[in-house]
């Protein structure tokens, strides 16, 4: 993958026709939708959703809280590789020409940190739901819903030709800021209070 | 071998996502499991199980080792503090007003403020 072209949005009509940027904002549109109705859909299931102990998993790790932080975290790390690996694509970084191997590890990384971030989401929607007893709980509550609609219109925009060349980094960076913004809200609060737990 | 990573990885990602939203709206259906929810349950001690409760608090008899919220045989709280803290939340702890019906609330305050410490 290198570095993405300036727009070239043609009608069917063949080489010399008006470009039709209706067609951009109609994809785009269809994306923003499409993420905000799954993040909407999660807000809703967590606010109606009664919170309950029970199917809690582990993953082997000590308890649930644990393995939140470092699935968590693991997610973050693996975003950082995602922005990284964006950057240089993208010719950002002063490393020269990108390998013909880094769209596989920027798509990898991203895979990755969305698995390990499951698990996390499921405990976070279904022990707790949606939570607005202080400002931090609230912010992570909405982030959270907001970051796995922002990652499927990030998906849409991806398998979408024709956008314009900057909707592919804004949306992978709305994803990024939000996952990190999410990070802050819990897993830092949780280490400033009780360390960074152990396995 | 990265594109044959990535490919199988997306088919897992998409079988993990899916899993995720039944288990969200079928849970433990799934799974024969009984499900627990406060909902319903008004004795102290079912509350507190099904609360979730014990994930963060230490509570002996209830056989609770949470380490991340204070731990109740040392503080004994009263009743009247522990209806507070669960309805509005506080310190980290989310508030259960809404999720938790008043009779609950009393039942579980009743409950922790009863057998905390002893």
């Amino acid at each position: 993958m290198g570095a993405s072209e300036p727009s070239e949005m043609l009608s069917d009509r063949g080489p010399g026709a008006v470009p039709q940027p209706d067609l951009a904002v109609r994809r785009l549109l269809i994306a923003g939708l499409m993420g905000a109705a799954v993040a909407l859909t999660l807000g809703i299931y967590a606010n109606a959703h009664n919170p309950s102990s029970d199917l809690t998993i582990t993953l082997g790790f000590t308890n649930t809280i644990t393995m939140k932080v470092w699935l968590a975290t693991v997610a973050l790390c693996f975003a950082v590789v995602q922005l990284l690996s964006a950057l240089w694509m993208y010719g950002r970084l002063p490393l020269g020409a990108a390998p013909s191997w880094l769209g596989s590890v920027h798509r990898i990384s991203g895979r990755l940190a969305f698995l390990v971030s499951l698990p996390v989401a499921y405990h976070c929607l279904y022990q707790l739901g949606f939570q607005h007893s202080s400002t931090r709980v609230l912010l992570h509550s909405i982030l959270g819903c907001l970051f796995y609609g922002a990652f499927a219109a990030k998906v849409l925009v991806v398998r979408s030709r024709n956008l314009p060349g900057s909707a592919l980094p804004l949306a992978g960076g709305l994803v990024f800021v939000l996952l990190v913004y999410i990070w802050l809200t819990s897993v830092l609060w949780y280490v400033n209070h009780s360390g960074f737990p152990s396995p | 071998m990265l594109r044959l990573l990535d490919r199988a990885l997306a088919v897992v990602s998409w079988a993990a996502a899916a899993l995720v939203v039944v288990l969200l709206f079928a849970g433990p259906t799934l799974i024969g499991a009984k499900k627990s929810s406060a909902a319903g349950q008004t004795s102290g001690s079912a509350v507190f199980a099904s609360a979730g409760c014990s994930g963060c608090h230490t509570l002996k008899a209830a056989g609770a080792g949470g380490t991340i919220g204070p731990n109740l045989d040392q503080l004994r709280p009263s009743a009247a503090a522990v209806s507070g803290i669960v309805r509005s939340g506080g310190g980290g702890m989310p508030a259960f007003s809404g999720k938790l019906s008043d009779a609950q609330v009393a039942a579980v305050a009743s409950y922790v403020s009863t057998v905390a410490g002893r």
